[in-house]
């Protein structure tokens, strides 16, 4: 059994066979046919189960629309389920599998829930699944996602690979059907930059599916043409299957370029590519889709759109059936009686709603005017129709019109309102089209080819004489005059067979009619009770003749009853193409420190801090547990010297004569009078009070400040001095410019440090206590001549510098100072030792400068200046923020030091309560927000707020941890737990 | 969406970071008798305009210039885009 | 003399690519000095460096280059230009202050940024990929400079041939932006 069902000629190539399986079957199609024209071609006909009711379902349409066909394609993890069989492009090993089976897809155990329709109408979750409640998540979800659902997940990691792109136009053209060629053409020749794209991997649209004649050619052969025209322009851009799926605000549109042939030949090649399109104007000539017509059984497999009939037939040249019957309400449908007949098939019936003279004859054909299908029979395919004039006829296909929609998804996805036009019976663009966007053809309800022609000829012409273009003086190609006259025809009265609306879903006439019985009037309500509309087709072929029912249901206009709100994407797109290239490690950039390379050598565990890697301690060989590390690395640092890359700190430089006013006016202390070579520590808050960011800035020059920000904020604080410059005092003079990357800073700690760094220091720097005191700054040389600077200050409330050099020296540096230090058992230090040692020493970081703390709060109302405005000032002064039962940060040390050691856990995140309160929130006093194991002091200590906190100091409380089960007794005390009088920075 | 750079032409609202109102360039005078009202209603006070807005957007990766920029809530249409210092200072701000 | 002697070295240890129609290969000795301009001194600063190097400064997006051609200034902001050219030393601050001898302050970034030059007839193709600016030859004409962000980089793009484009990057950012134009390639070609 091959290809029994291909004839002749098509737009395949049947001297290239390409070998294919399906459901196990391994079956033969053509290059150039989709998945759907294969199996046709090879008679299958039974493609699918249907969601709800597993009833048996075939292929209905040839694109993008097609509710039924979709199937599971690729195997192991590159198994990807729901996938259109009809806009699948066949390739050679392709695997699908049908869907929504148990068992064969021939005798699917699960049908059974067909006989149990009456149970599961519209609304049936709601009404069935209520009680009792806890069944639902047990008992009811599962078993219904185990019978419905669309398809499998293979849940392995998707192994494909997708990219992005960006491109640039100035008209692009949205489908490549006679209307869009025509408009590409006028527009290309005008001069202007076109994208044309459209969906299928052909370009021609209707074209290669009719046998329209277009300047004395074949229409596809007319398209051919015009497309190798218009791909030897250096202006014109051609995308052939790809979607254009969204409209977006000012011009920018969202692609998907598939490349599933290329991926599967070569997997390293992506499957999809997500193009962001910017236009300046666009032309929408995306056609319409054509609509079925809801009668008895309407869904059975041999049922298909007509239009999708003829597709099969003069484009990939298969005859879907050998008795082939049409049931119509409109010119059109008639076609496909015609190309068959040419074709020599059989057309056994034409029937038409329309009480109206036979639009043609048909030799062979009964011909049925006024008349409607009523039902048809045969459960796997379909075997005869009823007639409304009680007659049956044998038939093995039925080709069903229902008319044209216009395909004006994305006219409305900035919310436009689309309206009803009685004579195409259909919703038509109006006016509410996004900016810049205009549409012509079909996709505008132009439904007369000649017209659609002459209409893509003009717009494609105009609007880009709009855009300043030389407007193109060709003359449009030219088509003989097919009238399409319709009378609109949403149901007909068949009953006690379900008639179908959307097949996806499987909502039937009567479900509709029930939602509209139960109060539900609006389309949207409708929509999500029945289920209607939704899932991988959006009801492409469903919703007008939905709209059309309830509109008879409810006794009102279509217009009046509406559609739904068309949001993107117009078809579906694999998350895999939105998440593009940012997968894993690839989520984010990664940003290395210049000692990375060392530290790795090193075996540092590292930690990301944003985008930074830093490393977080570094273990020694013997060393089990990281705290075995972090304790020594303290401990080392405190007794000798340790290093440590501060390079992610945030380094801007400022130039100007009016820096330090501008400082001034930033930090909550004075800044003013910062004399040359020296470094202040500085507090910024946001204008509201609250504390914003801290660090150091030192005076190199008298117009010269270096700053540091905490890694963290380095970009908002830029930004936030950026505002103040710009948009506050924008006639200072001030010149910023971020030098984080321009420098390798290292913290160099501990008692040994100045000794350490006088074995780099050039000789003509005098780095003594005397000559460079805490605080001092300086640009010196190290090593024989490389500019460096150097601060003394200290974070771990040791003597302590950093020392900064030019990036290109950084890795260098970090050797030479190991080297150097190595006679006084220098160690580097990790982000884990650097944190326990500012707890320590009770400064206040991150977890601190929680954006709900004031300068007060964190005990730093001393330093805030009252003479001087700065931001913050005014709102930091306002009571309710100095009152004395605020939060307030202060230390924390537990009662019983052994308390938590062997826990292994600190008070991080306990909360804070009265000796005898119990853990309720009323009682809640504060929490602890940072906390460490102190190798200095033996115990746990930490930071935390609590109420009125600088004046309970002595107090004990309970720090209770709910989540891991701990409740400590702790004292409050100074957060000054280390050399509070703060000796051993200044000798 | 797509911001109207006065300096550079089109660029994607990708590169751009928004604030808020355009109010904030106003900063009260410190020494104010009001100072507590001014900067309350500075801070806080705004005005939900359900059409033209007045917004701060800054081009962090570009020119990082603040820019004032008039759009419409309702249709997202960018009406005016202007450097926000050339605001500041024909606001009379200056140092 | 010191006992210890620091070495330099470029953010990408020089690598350098070639593919069919492409070559990646990282720009290096190339230093770049971020000169600020006071608003009352546009026009002095100017005169000075036409005077001094016979440049200009050049109009927003674009370069400007030294009648000796080894300078280009490029405006990315209103107020500041950047001085790119090639110099190896660690004084790039005080040496092009000397060059350009104007009133302006001056900031060496010559460490602060990588540099990776992607050349080539699919230069475009490869950069359309994760470049959001329309690169169009006809409107990022040779010698048009713009800073955008690309792959979340912060990124300047110097076209500085008829296929010859230079992507600068925060140094420490720069294996990440290799890795995305290597992507690129592949996905390309």
């Amino acid at each position: 059994m091959s290809q029994i069902n291909r004839i002749d000629g098509g737009l395949i190539d049947q001297e290239k066979p390409v070998s294919f399986t399906f459901n196990g079957q391994l079956l033969q199609g053509y290059e150039g046919d989709t998945l759907a024209s294969a199996l046709l071609a090879n008679n299958k006909h039974l493609v699918g189960r249907s969601f709800k009711y597993h009833r048996p379902r075939g292929i209905l349409t040839a694109g993008s629309e097609e509710p039924n066909a979709i199937m599971e394609v690729g195997s192991g993890a590159y198994k990807e389920p729901n996938t259109r069989a009809t806009v699948t492009k066949l390739y050679k090993g392709l695997y699908a599998k049908s869907q929504n089976h148990r068992g064969p897809l021939e005798f699917d155990f699960m049908a059974v829930t067909d006989f149990f329709s009456p149970l599961l109408s519209a609304g049936f979750y709601y009404k069935t699944f209520m009680w009792p409640k806890a069944f639902w998540e047990k008992v009811y979800e599962p078993a219904i996602r185990n019978s419905a659902g669309l398809g499998t997940l293979s849940k392995e990691a998707d192994p494909d690979t997708y990219d992005k792109g960006f491109r640039y136009c100035d008209i692009l053209i949205i489908g490549a059907g006679a209307t869009g060629l025509s408009a590409a053409i006028t527009a290309a020749q005008s001069g202007a930059k076109v994208i044309l794209a459209d969906e299928d991997f052909v370009m021609g649209g209707r074209l290669n599916s009719e046998t329209n004649e277009i300047d004395g050619l074949p229409g596809s052969e007319w398209a051919i043409k015009t497309v190798a025209k218009l791909s030897a322009m250096d202006n014109v851009t051609l995308m052939t299957d790809t979607t254009v799926f969204g409209a977006y605000d000012h011009g920018i549109y969202g692609a998907i370029e598939n490349r599933d042939v290329e991926a599967r030949a070569d997997k390293d090649k992506p499957r999809q590519v997500n193009w962001r399109i910017y236009t300046k104007r666009t032309i929408l000539c995306a056609g319409a889709t054509e609509r079925s017509i809801a009668f008895g059984n309407n869904d059975r497999p041999g049922i298909m759109l007509a239009s999708a009939v003829r597709t099969y037939l003069n484009r990939f040249a298969v005859s879907v059936g050998q008795r082939v019957s049409v049931y119509t309400n409109n010119d059109d449908g008639w076609k496909t009686a015609k190309d068959l007949f040419n074709k020599g098939v059989n057309v056994v019936a034409i029937v038409d709603s329309r009480s109206i003279e036979p639009v043609m004859r048909v030799a062979g054909a009964q011909i049925f005017m006024g008349t409607d299908v009523v039902g048809t029979k045969g459960r796997r395919a379909i075997k005869s129709i009823k007639l409304s004039n009680g007659k049956t006829i044998e038939t093995d296909t039925l080709a069903v019109s229902g008319g044209w929609n216009p395909n004006l998804h994305l006219t409305c996805h900035h919310r436009g309102v689309p309206k009803w036009n009685e004579e195409l019976a259909t919703f038509v663009p109006d006016s509410s089209a996004p900016v810049g966007m205009s549409i012509a053809g079909r996709a505008k309800g132009t439904m007369v080819l000649a017209d659609a022609i002459v209409e893509g000829h003009n717009q494609g012409s105009a609007v880009a004489a709009e855009l300043g273009y030389k407007a193109s003086n060709s003359d449009p190609a030219s088509t003989p005059i097919v009238a399409y006259n319709i009378s609109a025809q949403w149901s007909v009265p068949s009953g006690n067979n379900r008639a179908w609306v959307d097949f996806q879903n499987d909502v039937t006439a009567k479900d509709i009619k029930l939602a509209n019985q139960e109060g539900f009037r609006s389309v949207e309500h409708v929509k999500r009770y029945t289920t209607l509309g939704m899932a991988t087709d959006q009801g492409k072929t469903a919703n007008v003749l939905a709209i059309g029912i309830m509109a008879e249901n409810m006794e009102q206009t279509m217009e009046e009853t509406g559609t739904t709100i068309f949001r993107p994407p117009y078809a579906p797109v694999a998350m895999g193409a939105f998440a593009g290239r940012r997968r894993g490690m690839e989520f984010y950039p990664t940003r290395y420190t210049p000692s990375h390379k060392w530290s790795a050598k090193q075996d540092a565990i590292f930690v990301e801090v944003g985008m930074w890697y830093r490393s977080q301690w570094f273990p020694k060989p013997g060393e089990t547990h990281w705290r075995q590390s972090v304790d020594r690395e303290v401990k080392q640092t405190r007794s000798s010297v340790g290093i440590c890359d501060v390079t992610t700190l945030g380094k801007i430089d400022l130039k100007g004569i009016d820096v330090s006013e501008f400082l001034n006016r930033i930090y909550v202390n004075a800044f003013a009078k910062v004399p040359v070579g020296k470094t202040r520590y500085g507090l910024m808050l946001r204008e509201d009070g609250m504390a914003m960011d801290d660090g150091t800035t030192a005076r190199l020059s008298e117009n010269h400040f270096v700053m540091t920000t905490t890694t963290a904020n380095a970009v908002s604080v830029y930004r936030h001095m950026q505002f103040c410059h710009q948009c506050l005092w924008p006639d200072l003079d001030v010149h910023m410019i971020s030098v984080t990357e321009q420098y390798a800073q290292y913290a160099v700690a501990g008692p040994n440090s100045r000794k350490l760094l006088q074995k780099i220091v050039d000789p003509e720097y005098d780095i003594s206590n005397e000559a460079f005191a805490f605080m001092a700054a300086g640009e010196i040389t190290v090593c024989g001549g490389i500019p460096a600077r150097l601060f003394r200050i200290s974070f771990s409330g040791e003597l302590a510098y950093e020392i900064a050099v030019l990036t290109r020296y950084g890795d260098s540096l970090m050797r030479v100072l190991m080297e150097v230090g190595e006679e006084f058992d220098a160690i580097p230090y990790g982000t884990e030792a650097l944190g326990v040692m500012r707890v320590e020493k009770g400064h206040a970081a991150g977890p601190e400068l929680n954006g709900q703390t004031s300068a007060y709060d964190l005990g730093m109302g001393g330093m805030v200046s009252g003479k001087k405005d700065f931001i913050g000032y005014t709102l930091g002064l306002r009571e309710d923020l100095q009152r004395d039962d605020r939060l307030q940060m202060v230390g924390f040390k537990p009662v019983n030091k052994n308390d938590l050691i062997d826990k292994g856990y600190s008070l991080a995140g306990a909360h804070l309560l009265g000796l005898r309160d119990d853990a309720t929130t009323e009682n809640d006093q504060g929490w602890i927000s940072s906390s460490v194991y102190s190798p200095m002091l033996g115990c746990y200590i930490g930071l935390g707020f609590i109420k009125g906190g600088q004046n309970r100091k002595g107090e004990c409380v309970r720090a209770v941890d709910l989540v891991r089960g701990s409740d400590v007794e702790v004292e409050i005390c100074s957060p000054h737990f280390f050399d509070p009088e703060g000796e051993r920075l200044r000798v | 969406m797509i911001i109207n750079h006065p300096l550079l032409g089109p660029r994607d609202s990708e590169e751009f970071v928004y604030l808020g109102s355009a109010d904030l360039i106003d900063r009260p005078d410190w020494e104010s008798r009001t100072v507590a009202d001014d900067f309350h209603q500075y801070q806080y006070i705004r005005e939900n305009i359900a059409g033209d807005n007045r917004e701060l957007w800054y081009h962090e990766q570009g020119d990082q210039s603040w820019l004032l920029v008039t759009r419409n809530t309702l249709t997202h249409e960018i009406i005016n885009v202007e450097l926000a210092q050339d605001v500041s200072r024909s606001m009379g701000r200056g140092k | 003399m010191s006992d210890y002697t620091l070495t330099k070295e470029s953010p990408l240890n020089g690598v350098e690519h070639e593919f069919d129609g492409i070559t990646i290969a990282e720009v290096i000795d190339q230093s770049l000095v971020m000169v600020a301009m006071p608003r009352d001194k546009v026009d002095k600063i100017d005169s000075a460096i036409k005077k001094s190097c016979g440049l200009s400064i050049p109009t927003m997006g674009h370069s400007t280059h030294s009648s000796d051609a080894l300078i280009t200034l490029w405006r990315l902001q209103k107020n500041q230009v950047l001085a790119y050219y090639p110099y190896a030393g660690d004084d790039a601050e005080a040496d092009i202050a000397d060059k350009l001898n104007a009133p302006a302050y001056y900031t060496d970034q010559s460490d602060t940024w990588a540099m990776i030059r992607v050349s080539g007839e699919r230069s475009r193709d490869v950069l359309e990929r994760i470049c959001p600016l329309d690169l169009d030859p006809d409107k990022f004409t040779i010698g048009s400079v713009a800073r955008t962000v690309m792959e979340h980089i912060g990124t300047i793009i110097y076209r500085d041939g008829d296929d010859s484009y230079v992507l600068l990057t925060m140094r420490s950012f720069s294996h990440s932006m290799l890795h995305a134009i290597e992507v690129s390639v592949k996905n390309v070609l």
